[in-house]
């Protein structure tokens, strides 16, 4: 662990450090965009995935770095947001500590919002306080008395409307007198017990010779069972007597441990906050009417699935003209390309095949998650979303997920990408990993083309379109169905995170400001396409590279050889001539299918993929399934395309070619066991359809993943639905050969 | 026998008396402000049942029944 950094506070290098703090939905991101403009910059904290937004404040001639903490109700850390807090006002783990601290408080909600305040003011750091939402509270019947309560904090006060950049310039001006001369908030009065407690810990903790604790932290130790900074204590068991000890005595005093902290606390608040506010009139709070419809079990109900058929339908449907753009523009930027490299055959695959596709790629996922988004920013800053949560959290609690993880969940039957993105929004950490986990199950639109194929070519003409609709249905739940027992099995087995109690708080409805919804949609676009968006590209290239070398042209020798004998059985030579000088005839554009599918075959994947063909043999995979499954691993939308390759038909098919449907329902093995027989029997073609429906053929989500988590649950994710789609394949079609 | 928050009816209102489990998710609900002495409000269910919705000292809180099951309450009024 690091020692602590308190040594150096003073020293004050460049420009100091303010910090926003506060509740969630108190507005502080707003007031922080307010501040700083676009003059930010978005960075991890060391080591957690945790964003780290900060940015330059410039006001009355001064310059200072101003930092956007996460949002939180209390000291007590249990997700990494709130460890962040911590560590940030405890100037630890090599982090500044901030010079001044701005609470960013909701007037409508003072008593509760004071609650961090006051547990902050033992840190000791100058402070001062925004006082946020005064037009809400104002409307609500809230009177508050500003100057009784900066006198009675001890530290100055502003009225500020975030939302209309009311009160900006008298904030920026105190936070510059503040700087110069300033203020701390009054300590709390803390009953014998937990002085006497905390003694206790800080004594404690000395002998056990790990870094002293100082009292703030002691009181984080006393009260937060698994704070920060036991973590870094080898002894466990010496803190556990510690502590046992020290709840002993607050339980003999007659508090509960458990609530003591908020307990003290809000008392210490009710006796500050006497005659500051006064409600004029019983609180007229506007949530009351529009949650009686919201949450109305069969009104509520209707218009939440009405809401998420919205945003569905615009990941759906409504991103596809922006995607068919990107995509037009992709292969316009090619085909501009392709002639200038013309001299350099690889260099040419490199920009156009691998670097501009790879590009597009990446470019592709924008419009959902841009519009994902926008809806996320909404439905959060009305205050829907945690109605929405409310409503189905039951259909979600079972399996270790929450009512948070809907929205992601839904958005991944569009794309796994920007759902997993969404899983911000979850902040048990938790649930947020497992919601992260069950996206790529969703069966993503990407996944649609080879049921299509699949079900077009070899169930319908069998069974009709009735059961063909059925199919395609049910391949939409396969996921699903697979992925809640996993969850609950990974959440009761494995998982060794603690499980947070889902208590929300339903905040007041409000209008949301475009101002703020476009700041959050240029936010998350802009770090998908700057972090995730390089790993993407990094990969396609990759894929690419094994796709194309070692390009022997012995290959593309033999392949026109053996093209041309067996057209010279057919034809007349000056006739194949002829057609040889052609660009446009038949024979020219077969002749390129077959160098093409021969490349393919003899590319590093093609011969990865006959070598593993044993592998899937058990499925009743032969070599080209094989090589088409393992091409589509970057991006499973590809299989498509692969298969027009390898079956000499080009890249250009697509899910509803009739010449790839005829060739596939006439594909026979050509050896083994099984020479002469059909390939794509009914269990092959399902045990297809259920391998991509569960495995993760997306290099895309195994990246976005490493993001949000780490390179260890990309892999682990990867790995494991590879596995379990393999498995699936296989038992579908050993039980079926059975019969 | 003690009674329990997630035992009470849809608009009855009661006294918070105390928070059954150490730590952690006490100390959690106590944050948002459930805490012995103050009155809670349960205001609705959620359609399946679960989560609950209460309120106390003004604002509007939901939490699911295993965890208002540590609350127990007092003086109520159906």
């Amino acid at each position: 662990m690091n020692a602590p950094t308190e040594a150096a506070e003073p020293k004050r290098q460049g420009r100091p450090l303010v910090a926003l703090v506060g509740n969630p939905n108190t507005g502080k991101s707003t007031l922080f965009n307010r501040l700083t403009g676009l003059r930010q910059h978005i960075a991890n904290y060391p080591g957690i995935t945790v964003e780290k937004k900060s940015g330059l404040l410039r006001a009355c001639g001064s310059e200072m770095d101003i930092l956007d903490l996460p949002g939180c109700y209390s000291l007590t850390a249990v997700s990494n947001d709130e460890r962040v807090v911590m560590d940030v006002l405890g100037g630890r783990r090599g982090l500044q500590k901030p010079d001044l601290l701005v609470f960013v408080l909701d007037a409508t909600n003072l008593k509760r919002n004071l609650l961090l305040v006051s547990q902050c003011a033992e840190l000791g750091i100058p402070a001062l306080i925004a006082l946020n939402q005064c037009d809400a509270a104002k409307r609500n019947g809230i009177r508050i008395d500003v100057d009784l309560l900066a006198k009675r904090l001890g530290v100055p006060v502003v009225e500020t409307i975030a939302t209309r950049g009311n009160g900006l310039e008298e904030l920026k001006r105190a936070i510059v007198t503040a700087l110069d001369a300033p203020s701390a908030l009054p300590k709390i009065h803390w009953p014998d017990c937990i002085t006497h407690g905390c003694g206790l810990l800080r004594a404690g903790f000395q002998g056990a010779g790990s870094s002293d604790l100082t009292q703030a932290e002691a009181l984080r130790v006393l009260f937060d069972s698994d704070s920060v900074f036991t973590c870094g204590v080898s002894d466990k068991a010496c803190v556990k007597k510690l502590l046992d000890t020290a709840h002993k005595e607050i339980r003999e005093s007659g508090l509960n441990p458990g609530s003591a902290e908020a307990v003290i606390h809000y008392r210490h608040l009710e006796t500050l906050l006497d005659g500051v506010v006064e409600a004029t009139g019983p609180i007229a709070r506007s949530h009351d009417s529009i949650d009686a419809l919201l949450l109305n079990r069969v009104w509520g109900t209707l218009i939440f699935l009405g809401v998420m058929y919205v945003v569905f339908q615009s990941l759906y449907s409504w991103a596809g003209p922006l995607m068919d753009l990107i995509d037009a523009g992709t292969s316009a930027t090619q085909d501009l390309t392709r002639p200038l490299l013309s001299a350099n055959p690889a260099l040419q695959s490199l920009v156009c095949d691998g670097i501009i596709a790879g590009v597009g790629g990446v470019l592709i996922f924008l419009p959902q998650i841009l519009i994902l988004f926008f809806f996320i920013a909404l439905l959060e800053d009305t205050g829907y979303m945690a109605r929405a949560a409310f409503l189905v959290d039951k259909l979600f609690s079972w399996c270790g997920l929450n009512g948070r993880s809907f929205v992601p969940l839904l958005s991944s039957y569009a794309c796994a990408i920007p759902g997993v993105m969404a899983t911000r929004t979850l902040s048990d950490p938790k649930a947020r990993l497992t919601t992260i986990l069950m996206a790529p199950f969703m069966s993503c639109s990407a996944r649609l083309p080879v049921y299509i194929l699949l079900i077009g070519t070899f169930i319908e003409p069998l069974y009709g379109p009735l059961v063909a609709g059925a199919v395609l249905f049910a391949m939409h739940f396969v996921g699903l169905a697979l992925a809640l027992p996993l969850a609950w099995v990974l959440n009761r087995f494995f998982l060794k995170i603690k499980a947070q109690p889902f208590i929300l708080e339903m905040p007041d409805y409000r209008v949301p400001t475009l101002r703020n919804i476009f700041h959050r949609i240029w936010e998350r676009g802009r770090e998908f396409v700057m972090r995730a968006g390089t790993v993407i590209l990094a990969f396609s290239i990759l894929i690419w590279s094994l796709l194309y070398f070692p390009r022997d042209p012995e290959v593309k020798e033999r392949a026109t050889q053996s093209l041309l004998a067996s057209a010279a059985l057919h034809y007349a030579p000056t006739d194949i001539q002829a057609a040889l000088e052609n660009p446009e005839s038949d024979l020219s554009a077969a002749l390129i299918h077959h160098i093409d599918s021969a490349y393919i075959e003899q590319s590093y994947l093609g011969r990865f993929g006959k070598a593993v063909q044993p592998v899937f043999d058990p499925a009743g995979f032969d070599w080209k399934i094989t090589v088409g499954v393992l091409s589509s691993f970057p991006a499973r939308e590809v299989i498509i395309a692969t298969m027009g390759i390898i079956y000499n038909l080009g890249a250009d098919v697509d899910e509803g070619s009739d010449d790839l449907r005829s060739v596939l329902q006439k594909e026979k093995w050509t050896s083994g066991p099984r020479e002469g027989q059909p390939v794509y029997t009914l269990p092959v073609v399902l045990g297809i359809m259920v391998f991509f429906a569960l495995c993760m053929q997306c290099g895309a989500t195994v990246a976005i993943i490493a993001r949000e988590l780490n390179w260890r649950w990309a892999a682990f994710s990867f790995f494991g639905m590879t596995a379990l789609a393999w498995l699936s394949a296989v038992l579908i079609y050993q039980v079926s050969s059975l019969f | 026998m003690k009674r329990t928050l997630d035992s009470l009816k849809v608009g009855s209102r009661a006294e918070i008396e105390d928070i059954a489990s150490d730590c952690e998710r006490a100390n959690r609900m106590a944050t948002l402000g459930l805490i012995p002495g103050r009155m809670v409000k349960v205001t609705r269910f959620a359609p399946l049942g679960d989560p609950i919705s209460v309120e106390v000292d003004g604002q509007e809180i939901s939490l699911r029944r295993a965890e208002a099951h540590i609350i127990q309450v007092k003086n109520i009024s159906e």
